[in-house]
């Protein structure tokens, strides 16, 4: 099976490009494929402008930052889903599972009631997903126990204590404006993203990406359990460490741009697991490429499907539910 | 004598704030060594391992491996002279066997870095002399018990270590796989590995001769100097059933075997009546297969 499966990395970076054309050129205005073409390469060289000025902005001011938007959240959610399902030897467990999600809602809301703008949002959206799983990190360290499980149970102290908190700041949110605000911000989206939030978060995701890349295979050694994992000579807690701090990174940064998107940090990877196994080492980059596409895939479809823009996480949810399910009954003999 | 590679002294464990598993253990293991533990359930066999490869912290005394104590060394460091074959357990992921056994290549790998040609090379030549080449591409989730013992075995040959760990080698292991295991184990002995493992089965112990100890329920270790420890009267101490230590002419060795299960009399009755093809054992009083 292993020289049946080699060719898929590239099968699966050739559907990332191909979904990404299309995503440049679906939309109310629509261009054709040789028209992108000629609009991007107009930037490098020297082409007679035959296109109009909107067509332009369309594509280089909207939409080329809206599907770099989507690629790069697509592809963090689901690497660092892959991440967690690793480091914590089990299947079910998504992004959020160590308070990130609640967090940034908390922070994100807290700037919307105090009607700051954009860019304080996303800030006190990444200060409040880093602070809750900080949060998550030190309450082990009380009871001495750096267990899995330990931290595992944090994370739902934690998680839960922000979801109040974020239902209290809903509670006293004007219903009127802010209170359809923060919801709208909770299902995720990415209309908002412009060219400068894409380089705002680009450095942070490449660093911590490049990191759980290298580190893949060795995540493996956690996946087989942290007595035998210790018996192979790793530093359990220093891998464990710096795995969990670059996937909440790459989980909060993608929520200050797009709000919090569920679903695939959760079936991306178990969707790799079936084509590739659970070896890390292949298993990463083919979640990222998933990952990416799926999410431009979907983003492409909020555009379109309706007048106005539909939450991401409505749209993941309706997808993701059922292919979970088909993913489980087509795997149900390993599980 | 070969040289001493491990060395337990005075070693102690208790739980917090409970009382000592185990106190004052003392031992040391030679290259080529078999060194078996027996002992009763909840003795804290286990957790003697686990100590001694450095998992649980002792609470008093010290183990050290080529002359330093366990605590100097990194944890990588540690792993390159004792690896450890684990109580089989759950597994979550279905990793190929392959792949699996290339774990064990962990301690000479750096932190970003993934095993390179040489190592998988070193995994298939292992694989080759275990015999489990054919379950190379197979899921380790999907292989069978004893196929899952000698993958585990791979792995720690495949990490190189001179000190082998195993907890319960046998255990769940159908007949033929247990002898299978055992005889691997006499063979890496051979090869200069120092062997440490634990047993339920008394027999197990003098079949693969070496080195016999003893963990009782008090957390004392002991020593068998004299062949006192695997003598009928010290079973019967131990396990509180009465065995029978007899040489099987056939088989050629000495061996423990139970008595029969109903009482001495209707055992005589077999004695006299049974005159089937299986040797007769007069001091166990039940025949043999």
């Amino acid at each position: 099976m292993k020289e049946k499966r080699r060719g898929i990395l590239p099968l699966l970076a050739g559907i990332c490009v191909v979904l990404f054309c299309a995503g440049m050129c679906a939309g109310r205005y629509r261009l054709t494929l040789r028209e992108l073409m000629v609009i991007l390469a107009s930037r490098f060289a020297d082409i007679p402008a035959t296109w109009s000025q909107n067509a332009d902005n369309v594509v280089w001011a909207v939409r080329l930052p809206r599907m770099c938007g989507a690629f790069l959240v697509g592809a963090a959610l689901s690497l660092s889903g892959a991440t967690y399902q690793g480091i914590f030897q089990n299947p079910l467990v998504s992004p959020d599972l160590l308070g990130v999600s609640a967090g940034a809602c908390v922070g994100a809301s807290i700037a919307i009631l105090n009607g700051w703008p954009g860019w304080m949002i996303q800030l006190l959206a990444l200060g409040g997903g880093l602070l809750a799983v900080l949060l998550t990190n030190l309450i082990p360290c009380l009871f001495r126990n750096r267990g899995n499980l330990m931290l595992v149970l944090a994370g739902i102290i934690v998680s839960g204590f922000f979801t109040s908190a974020q239902g209290l700041l809903k509670y006293v949110a004007d219903p009127d404006t802010q209170l359809a605000l923060i919801t709208f911000w909770t299902m995720g989206s990415l209309a908002k993203v412009g060219a400068s939030d894409v380089l705002a978060i680009l450095p942070g995701m490449v660093v911590s990406a490049g990191a759980l890349l290298c580190l893949r295979w060795r995540i493996n050694l956690l996946a087989v359990g942290e007595r035998e994992a210790h018996s192979l000579g790793v530093n359990i807690s220093r891998l464990r460490g710096v795995s969990i701090l670059c996937a909440t990174v790459l989980t909060a940064l993608s929520i200050c741009v797009s709000g919090t998107v569920g679903w695939i940090g959760l079936v991306v990877p178990h969707l790799g697991r079936l084509l590739v196994g659970a070896d890390n080492k292949r298993l990463f980059p083919v979640s990222l490429l998933i990952g990416a596409s799926f999410l431009m895939l979907i983003d492409t479809f909020a555009r379109n499907l309706a007048g106005s823009e539909i939450p991401l996480s409505i749209l993941t949810g309706f997808v993701g539910a059922p292919a979970f399910l088909a993913l489980l009954i087509a795997q149900k003999s390993r599980l | 004598m070969a040289e001493t590679i491990l060395k337990v002294e005075g070693a102690g464990f208790s739980y917090k704030k409970g009382k000592p598993l185990f106190s004052d253990v003392n031992f040391e293991l030679h290259q080529g060594e078999i060194f078996t533990i027996l002992g009763p359930n909840g003795a804290g066999k286990s957790t003697l391992l686990s100590c001694i490869s450095g998992y649980f912290p002792l609470s008093s005394g010290e183990v050290s491996v080529g002359g330093r104590g366990i605590r100097e060394y990194s944890s990588r460091e540690l792993a390159r002279w004792i690896g450890v074959v684990p109580q089989m357990q759950a597994k979550t992921y279905d990793f190929s066997v392959r792949e699996y056994i290339a774990m064990g290549r962990a301690p000479y790998l750096g932190f970003g870095k993934s095993p390179s040609r040489t190592d998988y090379a070193l995994v298939d030549q292992v694989m080759e002399e275990l015999g489990i080449s054919r379950l190379a591409d197979q899921f380790y989730t999907r292989i069978s018990g004893g196929e899952c013992q000698q993958v585990l075995i791979a792995r720690v040959l495949v990490q190189q270590s001179r000190i082998i760990l195993l907890d319960e080698p046998v255990n769940h292991l159908d007949y033929g796989n247990q002898i299978r295991i055992l005889r691997l184990l006499k063979k890496l002995a051979g090869r200069d590995y120092g062997i440490i493992l634990t047993t339920h089965m008394p027999d197990h112990a003098l079949m693969l001769g070496g080195t016999v100890a003893v963990l009782d329920r008090q957390g004392r270790l002991e020593v068998d100097k004299s062949g006192r420890l695997l003598g009928e009267e010290y079973l019967y101490e131990l396990y509180g059933e009465r065995i029978c230590r007899t040489y099987v002419e056939k088989a050629g060795r000495e061996a423990c075997l139970p008595y029969p299960l109903q009482r001495r009399e209707s055992a005589r009755q077999t004695v006299q009546e049974g005159q089937g093809d299986g040797i007769m054992l007069t001091d166990a009083g039940r025949s043999v297969q």
